[in-house]
């Protein structure tokens, strides 16, 4: 991927590292629509998203000097993105559960999902979206991870077995299970 | 093979990282349960749907939040480091009324030390100099000289100028020995 760049992410953090700070617009211009992809996916909301890929740039230009030279850039981008995604989940379930112990028992049971279905206003192409988007969201966190690094933001094996440190072969695994998962839970939803 | 080895294989069967053997078992498989051929092909129809998932684009004000964030932390850093050159308001890291508070529990101890240095003869020992400053007196009266003086005058009132410039050599073992014990 880095091919078609004159500089390779490592060759943009040293020379951002350095000083340069036209490396580290260079370097946003780069992740930012993969990073809020991955973000929009993991906490599916647009505006936590932005969030979380405002924070993670964010950091990458406070804490530049904590990346050392020995990972892939884009492992430890994503690092950080996914624990602030986490962060944010975290937040937003302690708000909910907040919010939902000073609700009633009915307007608990009437609780519409995040995402509702407009049924006839919808493509179907937005409506199959919608329902893996859904269906997503079903998913343990660590499945929930490693299909979208997987999946949708296509990286390799290894960098997602550095991403989520846990080694390669349960990565693997836990791939193959969350597919399983989101398979299922894709049936149930139709 | 049985359908956990199917399921747990059929990542790596879509993806074509099985063995030749472990293929055509898988195949051979696949050939005699249809609703599993019919899993895989679900399954392949998923995965090219997520990798074609519309991306999310950013918002419009994106980079100039983002920059915005940037500048307002650079000021940050810099009104740190002007902060943190400013003395600080501590001695040795303590606040003044806990370095104080310190000092004192300090001395305090260093007190109690000396009057736990057991005495030694002929060992000057800080206990042994507060001592003699405190018996000297007790040594300069003429005890037994009083005794001798008061026995011939009982009356007679006792006067430190009468003191004689030569005490004879009296042992005074534990301290002052009253004319009352001598009787």
């Amino acid at each position: 991927m880095d091919n078609q760049y004159r500089y390779t992410d490592e060759e943009l953090i040293a020379r951002f590292q350095k000083g340069d700070e036209q490396a580290y617009i260079e370097l946003v211009n780069r992740y930012r629509d993969r990073l809020i992809n991955f973000a929009y996916r993991f906490v599916n909301n647009e505006e936590q998203a932005e969030d979380v890929v405002q924070d993670t740039l964010l950091k990458l230009y406070t804490h530049r000097h904590y990346y050392r030279n020995i990972a892939k850039f884009s492992t430890w981008i994503y690092t950080i993105a996914g624990n602030l995604a986490k962060t944010e989940l975290r937040k937003r379930k302690r708000h909910k559960v907040t919010n939902l112990s000073q609700m009633g028992r009915e307007e608990r049971e009437y609780d519409l999902p995040a995402a509702e279905i407009e049924s006839g206003q919808i493509v179907e192409g937005q409506y199959a979206e919608r329902q893996i988007q859904i269906a997503i969201q079903t998913l343990p966190l660590h499945f929930r991870t490693v299909i979208i690094l997987r999946d949708i933001q296509e990286l390799s094996y290894e960098e997602i077995s550095n991403i989520v440190d846990v080694p390669l072969g349960t990565v693997k695994s836990r791939i193959n299970r969350a597919r399983l998962q989101l398979q299922k839970a894709l049936k149930d939803l139709k | 093979m049985d359908r956990y080895q199917f399921e747990d294989l059929i990542s790596e069967y879509i993806e074509g990282e099985l063995s030749q053997s472990k293929r055509r078992e898988f195949e051979n498989y696949l050939d005699d349960h249809d609703d599993c051929r019919a899993q895989v092909e679900s399954l392949r129809t998923l995965l090219l749907s997520l990798h074609q998932l519309s991306p999310r684009p950013v918002s419009a004000d994106f980079m100039p939040k983002l920059l915005k964030r940037i500048e307002a932390e650079k000021t940050r850093i810099t009104s740190g480091r002007i902060s943190s050159i400013k003395l600080p308001n501590t001695i040795l890291g303590f606040t003044p009324a806990y370095a104080g508070l310190m000092g004192a529990v300090l001395l305090a101890i260093v007190m109690v030390a000396v009057q736990l240095i057991p005495d030694r003869p002929g060992v000057i020992t800080p206990s042994r100099v507060i001592a003699r400053n405190t018996t000297e007196p007790v040594e300069a009266l003429p005890v037994l000289e009083l005794e001798s003086d008061l026995a011939k005058n009982e009356d007679s009132a006792i006067d430190s100028t009468d003191v004689p410039k030569t005490l004879p050599e009296h042992d005074f073992p534990g301290g002052m020995i009253l004319v009352k014990d001598q009787e």
